[in-house]
């Protein structure tokens, strides 16, 4: 009796002492997790773990956006996302061939003091473009790039490229040190040294980074002066973050919890327009979707609205252009396709199906809002005749499956990793760009032709008409649903002052003179 | 009670051992009305789940877009609805009956499968014990989740794969249990009588040595029977078990995590039913020790 | 058969089960539909770039030249390169060691805590108060899936009574010992069910043995015999319990690590299979092997030599 007593009397003030000592950590101090009363530091919760801080090397979102406040590239993507401004390139001359640029560098300086030369700037371009898998197909057509003197660089080309500045001022090309970076090794990029406006003073690419002001930036100098990305995976833990002040901006809060949010007194969510366009692949060795009046009926079965509203919560746009809203040479004057069953049902019959058919729609498992358009995509398609079976994959195996040309519907989206339409009409619109537009296995000559041609268009109302035409001939042909453009969503604390998304999903440009005040 | 009562008085001690023999009786008794609570909640919530259609009229999948995330009672919906405005009592019945499939029907076929590998094991020695159990020893240490996310994603999700990925990876256990009584049975004296006798092997292994050892693995089939629904649970909850709009408690349970601040209703009663079922089959299994082993408890 | 003669024995076992497993995880990883490079380009797939990247990872290598290479440098000590990361494999999972290891322990103890009292005190005062309302207690928190018991206590404790803070390990002892007081508790709460019962049975048997009443006759003080005996035999389950399950909770750390956004091993396992980093997948795969043989080593162990007649069976 008496050991038992000893252990029972034991466990019992070992837990009383756990908890008190709990009791008083969490009265005593903010819990270890809290920002500095006062305005010096901004804590961002992730969704997603970094990858890695080396920008050749990124194909992780959210690392990337981080990545844009360490290192600066030749230009940068301004806040609206359909223009380009001056970023280490103060200014650039393109020769009248358009085969020559130059570009003039500012006297910047990376966070070790060093000064950023042109020959960082030639190394880290070229570094990048030869990375293999890399993002240097986009710049197929320089021949050479070269550093004259310490503040000049000249780019040849062998043929005109229009997207070329869109595509420098991308995170991939952004300016690392050379001389650290050929010693160091991958060993660099644990404690990177850039030219932007933060560098990192920890490194946990699973739980946190934490940044702080880069004092040789030559920008505007930053009213924060550290910056903690902390790690949450799990939705809810995030929104409890944001509701218990610990975290100042919150990535990607799930769309029920918007109003809830928007409820909290000091607490709202911000949507930000993005190049995210929300699209149903459709897989032409499929017989019926080979068939031009089959496609056109989907798009006609299929109500937008309602998805926007069960997927979205009302936060997206209906969809009809192929290219994301919010960029150059978007054309607004093509509309969505209405809601009509009856017409689809008219097409179907044209097609050969009067009484539908069988099919099936892959998704994403654990992808909330697609979850939600695929049930209403069942039904809507049931009321036409066409019976689809929901098939949910785990992300890369859905992705797999949509890709090898074996697929029927599936749903996908797509994002720009420039300004610049090249990217994504390559992508898109033509069968020979690498992926089989969209993997849909639709081929036209003319819209290959069209985007090959506006690749080396330089004037831009030219261009324009182009990419109105590609556009034109993607919506009447639809060798894929577009369904909607849909927004990033961000639970921000209202003592954040200034926070701001561009389309590309950016904020560095808004973290220079973004605040944060007491609360 | 003193030791010098003890010592003084030896008719005390013979009192204080038919109380005990009165209370062992008494709570058998008891146990088996633990048996038979755990019986009864069990074929409550079967007939609940199967019978749903004749229970409630709403069926589990129909959208009603214009009222969801209906909170319970309130709304007419007694268990409230989902972000699609379906209907959770109804999503709940006919769910079930994929978590009490998976508790039979996975169960069972590892039970028998792992038994049978066991006793084989238990039975021959020599070569036959060590590379079965080797294999038994591989499954143990390979992280299982990795085998049944592997599995899953080669196969596709879906109830059925859901089955096959239990059933290769729950049969161990059994193995392991069954082959430890069968090493111990096979010295026992009946064995050598039955084996003296001359009654051929395979007769003795299943008429003598498997009804003997046979309690051991029942009763741990009934703590795997909860295991695995919530084994499927998981699976669900990771988004590798039944496909929308399939009813389970485990994907209601994952679906409704996003929706826990604001309608926890939707994740919440969904694992109070994956409880209700475990604890059944926790009070058969507890009864059934007692029933099989008396003098064990 | 002596004791400590089979471990030889048992260690080429080890190496045999190793072997199996590096075998069983390479290809089983490389049936999985996506690969490594659809992993890194996701919507910017391309064939020509995803050969780029094959070829660069030397993934384009005949699938038994690969495994010769990777068991190559496996013996070498070193588990590769990580395609998510960028980094060692080796040093990822290093880094990912310290919560799951914290979450194991802090569970096991506190698990220990909640069961041995109650486990004891059951055993001892059959039918009494503690023995039946801890049974109706363990019975329900045992049919609780963890991941959902974890989400429960997080609204309660972190969200509606703020005590606990809501994710993330915390810094130094005593904050680890804060922030994973949650984790800990969910899993230890269902690891203590099998515990207590153990222990009880343990208890009971013991008590009801013929040989404790001959010594009770014989006049040796209640005490004593259960310092002896009593105790002695729980700890013998308790080590049995322990050591299997043990190796079972390794791995199971995976949805509370999830739900409470802990950086450990668990979370490694999943998003590396996820993201098709083979490296790693392999690394943690074998470390997790390693760690439950070596547990059921010790297991065993243990058991032998508190119990001479366990030993024997070892042997088999």
């Amino acid at each position: 009796m008496l050991r038992a007593h000893r252990l029972r009397t034991l466990s019992l003030g070992l837990m009383a002492i756990a908890l008190v000592s709990a009791g008083c950590s969490s009265a005593g101090s903010s819990g270890g997790s809290g920002p500095a009363a006062g305005s010096s530091t901004l804590v961002i919760a992730n969704a997603v773990r970094v990858d890695t801080l080396d920008p050749e090397a990124n194909s992780v979102n959210e690392s990337i956006w981080l990545d844009q406040n360490l290192y600066s590239r030749l230009l940068q993507p301004n806040a609206t996302g359909t223009g380009l401004l001056p970023d280490l390139a103060t200014s650039w001359n393109i020769s009248a061939d358009g085969l020559t640029y130059t570009f003039h560098l500012r006297d910047a300086r990376f966070s070790n003091g060093s000064p950023v030369t042109a020959s960082d700037v030639v190394f880290s371009i070229d570094r990048s473009r030869k990375f293999a898998g890399g993002w240097g197909f986009l710049l197929t057509p320089v021949k050479t790039i070269t550093a004259r003197g310490a503040r000049t660089v000249v780019i040849t080309l062998s043929q005109k490229h229009a997207p070329l500045l869109a595509d420098l001022a991308m995170y991939a090309y952004s300016i690392v040190p050379a001389k650290l970076v050929q010693s160091q090794g991958k060993a660099f990029f644990a404690h990177p040294v850039g030219s932007g406006p933060f560098y990192v003073t920890s490194y946990n690419p699973d739980s946190e980074v934490d940044l702080a002001r880069n004092p040789h930036f030559y920008g505007t100098k930053p009213k924060i002066s550290k910056i903690r990305v902390v790690i949450v995976p799990n939705d809810n833990t995030r929104v409890l973050m944001l509701e218990s002040k610990k975290a100042d901006v919150i990535e990607n809060p799930p769309g029920n919890l918007t109003s809830q949010i928007d409820g909290t007194p000091g607490l709202h969510v911000d949507l930000f327009p993005s190049t995210r366009v929300d699209f149903i692949q459709l897989d032409e060795h499929y017989a019926p979707l080979a068939k031009l009046a089959v496609r056109e009926a989907l798009n006609y079965a299929i109500d937008r609205s309602a998805i926007v509203k069960l997927a979205y919560q009302g936060d997206a746009i209906a969809g009809a252009s192929f290219m994301p809203y919010k960029m150059q040479y978007f054309d607004s004057s093509i509309a969505p396709y209405p809601y009509d069953p009856a017409k689809a049902r008219q097409l179907l019959a044209q097609a050969g199906y009067p009484h539908g058919f069988k099919t099936f729609l892959i998704t994403v498992s654990g992808d909330i809002a697609g979850q939600a358009e695929a049930v209403v995509v069942k039904s809507e398609l049931a009321q036409v005749g066409i019976t689809v079976s929901i098939q949910s994959y785990e992300l890369l195996t859905a992705y797999a499956k949509e890709d090898g040309g074996h697929s029927e519907m599936g749903e996908r989206y797509w994002t720009n990793d420039i300004i610049d339409p090249d990217e994504v009409a390559t992508f898109g619109a033509d069968c020979q760009g690498g992926a089989n537009a969209f993997n849909s296995y639709w081929c036209s000559t003319q819209a290959n032709n069209l985007v090959s041609q506006a690749r080396l268009e330089l004037n831009s109302a030219r261009r324009q008409a182009l990419y109105d035409q590609i556009q034109q001939i993607v919506y009447a042909q639809s060798p894929f649903i577009v369904t909607d453009y849909s927004p990033y969503r961000y639970g921000v604390g209202s003592w954040v002052k200034g926070f701001h998304v561009t389309p590309l999903g950016n904020y560095d440009l808004s973290l220079e003179t973004l605040t944060v005040g007491q609360h | 009670m003193s030791q010098t009562t003890w010592a003084t008085n030896p008719s005390a001690m013979l009192l204080t051992v038919a109380e005990r023999a009165a209370r062992r009786t008494r709570r058998s008794g008891r146990r088996r009305l633990v048996l038979l609570a755990g019986l009864a909640m069990l074929a409550v919530a079967i007939v609940a789940t199967i019978g749903a259609p004749l229970l409630i009229s709403q069926s589990p999948t129909a959208l009603d877009v214009l009222r969801p995330l209906a909170p319970p009672v309130a709304s007419g919906h007694l268990l409230g609805t989902d972000q699609y405005g379906r209907d959770i009592l109804a999503r709940i019945l006919y769910g079930g009956r994929i978590d009490l499939a998976i508790a039979f029907g996975a169960t069972s076929v590892t039970l028998v499968f792992g038994t049978v590998v066991g006793l084989v094991a238990g039975y021959f020695g020599g070569w036959v014990d060590n590379l079965i159990m080797r294999i038994v020893d591989l499954f143990f240490a390979f992280p299982f989740l990795v085998l049944i996310i592997a599995i899953i994603a080669m196969l596709g999700p879906s109830i059925f794969n859901m089955f096959v990925a239990i059933w290769i990876t729950s049969w161990v256990s059994y193995a392991r249990i069954m082959r430890a009584q069968t090493v111990v049975a096979k010295k026992q004296q009946y064995v050598l009588a039955a084996r003296a006798l001359g009654y051929g092997r395979l007769r003795v292994m299943l008429r003598h040595i498997l009804p003997n050892t046979a309690s051991a693995v029942i009763i741990f089939s009934m703590v795997d029977a909860i295991g695995n629904i919530i084994l499927a649970a998981s699976l669900g909850f990771l988004g590798l078990g039944a496909q929308p709009p399939t009813p389970e408690w485990g994907t209601m349970i994952s679906d409704g995590q996003s929706y826990i601040l604001s309608s926890w209703w939707i994740a919440t009663l969904p694992g109070l039913a994956i409880v209700f079922v475990g604890v059944a089959f926790s009070l058969i299994g507890d009864g059934l020790a007692d029933v099989l082993r008396p003098g064990d408890r | 058969m002596s004791r400590f003669g089979t471990l030889p024995r048992r260690l080429v076992h080890l190496v045999v089960i190793l072997f199996g497993i590096t075998l069983v995880t390479f290809f089983l990883l490389r049936l999985i539909p996506g690969d490594p490079a659809l992993a890194i380009l996701g919507s910017s797939y391309t064939h020509q770039r995803a050969t780029a990247i094959d070829i660069s990872l030397g993934l384009n290598k005949p699938i038994w030249t690969q495994y010769a290479l990777f068991m190559g440098r496996l013996f070498r000590g070193n588990l590769g390169y990580s395609f998510f990361y960028n980094a060692p494999a080796t040093t990822v999972i290093v880094q990912h060691v310290p919560p799951t290891l914290f979450l194991v322990v802090y569970s096991a103890v506190l698990a220990g805590l909640i069961a041995l009292p109650i486990g004891f005190i059951s055993g001892l005062r059959r039918g009494g108060v503690v023995d039946q309302a801890s049974r109706v207690f363990f019975t329900v928190s045992f049919a609780m899936p963890a991941f959902w018991l974890g989400i429960i206590l997080l609204l309660i404790f972190s969200v509606h009574i703020p005590v606990f803070p809501i994710s993330g390990f915390g810094s130094g002892f005593a904050g680890h010992l804060y922030y994973l007081f949650l984790p800990a508790l969910t899993i230890a709460l269902g690891f203590a069910t099998v515990l207590v019962r153990s222990l009880r049975a343990a208890t009971i048997a013991t008590l009801q043995a013929e040989f404790i009443d001959t010594a009770r006759m014989k006049g040796i003080s209640r005490a004593r015999v259960l310092r002896r005996h009593v105790f002695r035999n729980a700890v013998l389950a308790v080590v049995a319990v322990y050591g299997v399950n043990l190796a079972y909770l390794i791995s199971g750390t995976v949805l509370v690590e999830n739900v409470f956004s802990l950086p450990g091993l668990g979370s490694l396992l999943v998003n590396s299979v996820s993201d098709r980093d083979y490296p790693v997948v392999q690394g943690v795969a074998l470390l997790f092997a390693v760690l439950i043989v070596a547990i059921n080593l010790l297991t065993d162990v243990t058991q032998a030599s508190l119990d001479p007649r366990v030993g024997q069976e070892i042997g088999e």
